[in-house]
């Protein structure tokens, strides 16, 4: 997981600053948790370093009705200022400017706000204003920043978007940037059941491009989630789990997989993993159980009790021995 | 002891550095400071350019409380 988080984090932190990733190619060196203490630092920075000039167009607000500051914010303000002031505006009226702007202006404004600053705004923003914005800038691949709405949004607002938002590709992309990974658990309770099976199949699809954050995302989950991710894995048939397999061989994931592997209880789904792995060279079960080796595996233990042929068998028999 | 390439970091956050910093070259600290530098005078620019073109939206008798309130004379 940690490459990946350290890409959604040299992400962020090239957004806060208002510059591309590829900018910041000297900071490549650094660790998540330097690269995410440097971003708290950069946007308390920016927040704090024009206070009093923000607070004083906050204050000017209270004296203009609704509709003016509306249009001054899309006219004159634009996106960051709008981003930076919301969190200081009387909640009521930055609810009231809020409802009265263009989605895509307030879908620019979110692109450059921090929601932890703004919460009590957003909390008063209508759920099908929510939707409207969420679904322009799912239009706009914005995952980044809907990712970090992710924390802030009410469990109902993110279950009222999913709704909406067919793309399981973009679900996924959207979770991967999520900073609270375990509120995910609680998106995930109210993600309908035929969206698990759709995930798993936006994943895979173009040689399982999608398939390493699936795997880190299914992997932080609570063990009855992974349960349910790992037990429509490998219940598929046995093509559907032979393409997993070696996109999982392919990308090296199978440490990755392991967890998804002995979160499963189902025994249809053992025998289904068994026959698949079955016909498999001895070379990639060599290289499956040099990760179960490192990492432990239940998943490993139920699948030796089941018959293999002799070459397979033998790998296993050693593998356990360790 | 600090660089003045980590000093200047520190300055311009108003904050200590991450400690994971250190293991920056003094050229990728320089370009991270530059990269505040620049963040923050984006900010500055656009602040001055959207106070001064805000009042042209706002009414004309309310203009003077307005400018009072951003500090404009």
């Amino acid at each position: 997981m940690s490459a990946l988080q350290h890409r959604a984090e040299l992400e962020r932190l090239a957004r806060v600053l208002g510059t591309g990733r590829d900018r910041l190619a000297y900071l490549e060196a650094l660790d998540p948790a330097t690269l995410k203490q440097l971003r708290e630092r950069s946007t308390a920075m920016l927040y704090d370093a024009d206070r009093d000039s923000l607070q004083r167009i906050a204050s000017a607000a209270r004296l203009l009705p609704s509709a003016i500051i509306a249009l001054i914010a899309e006219k004159s303000l634009g996106p960051l200022l709008c981003a930076r002031i919301a969190g200081l505006m009387a909640v009521d009226t930055a609810v009231d400017v809020a409802k009265r702007l263009p989605t895509p202006f307030l879908a620019d404004v979110c692109v450059e706000l921090d929601p932890r600053r703004a919460k009590a705004v957003i909390d008063g923003i209508p759920v099908a204003r929510v939707v409207e914005v969420s679904l322009e800038l799912a239009r706009r691949r914005e995952y980044m920043t809907m990712g970090r709405f992710v924390d802030i949004l009410g469990i109902d607002a993110l279950a009222a978007v999913i709704a909406r938002l067919p793309d399981n590709a973009a679900l996924l992309k959207i979770s991967f940037y999520a900073e609270d990974r375990a509120r995910l658990n609680r998106v995930i309770e109210k993600l309908p059941a035929a969206r698990f099976g759709g995930i798993i199949d936006a994943a895979l699809k173009n040689d399982g491009v999608l398939w390493p954050e699936a795997l880190a995302l299914i992997g932080e989950l609570e063990p009855r989630w992974r349960r349910r991710f790992g037990e429509i894995v490998l219940t598929r048939d046995a093509a559907g789990i032979a393409r997993i397999i070696a996109v999982s061989d392919a990308q090296s994931l199978w440490p990755a997989l392991m967890p998804l592997a002995d979160a499963v209880e189902d025994e249809h789904a053992v025998a289904c993993l068994h026959a698949a792995l079955r016909e498999q060279k001895p070379a990639l079960l060599k290289r499956m159980l040099a990760a179960a080796d490192t990492h432990g595996s239940r998943m490993l233990e139920r699948l030796a009790t089941r018959e293999w042929p002799a070459a397979l068998r033998a790998l296993l028999t050693t593998a356990r021995a360790k | 002891m600090k660089s003045s390439e980590l000093r200047d970091i520190e300055r311009q956050l108003g904050a200590t550095a991450p400690p994971g910093l250190a293991a920056l070259s003094a050229d990728a600290l320089k370009q991270l400071g530059d990269a505040l530098h620049d963040a923050r005078k984006a900010q500055r620019r656009q602040m001055a350019a959207a106070t001064e073109s805000s009042l042209q939206h706002v009414p004309f008798l309310l203009r003077g409380a307005v400018k009072k309130v951003l500090g404009i004379k």
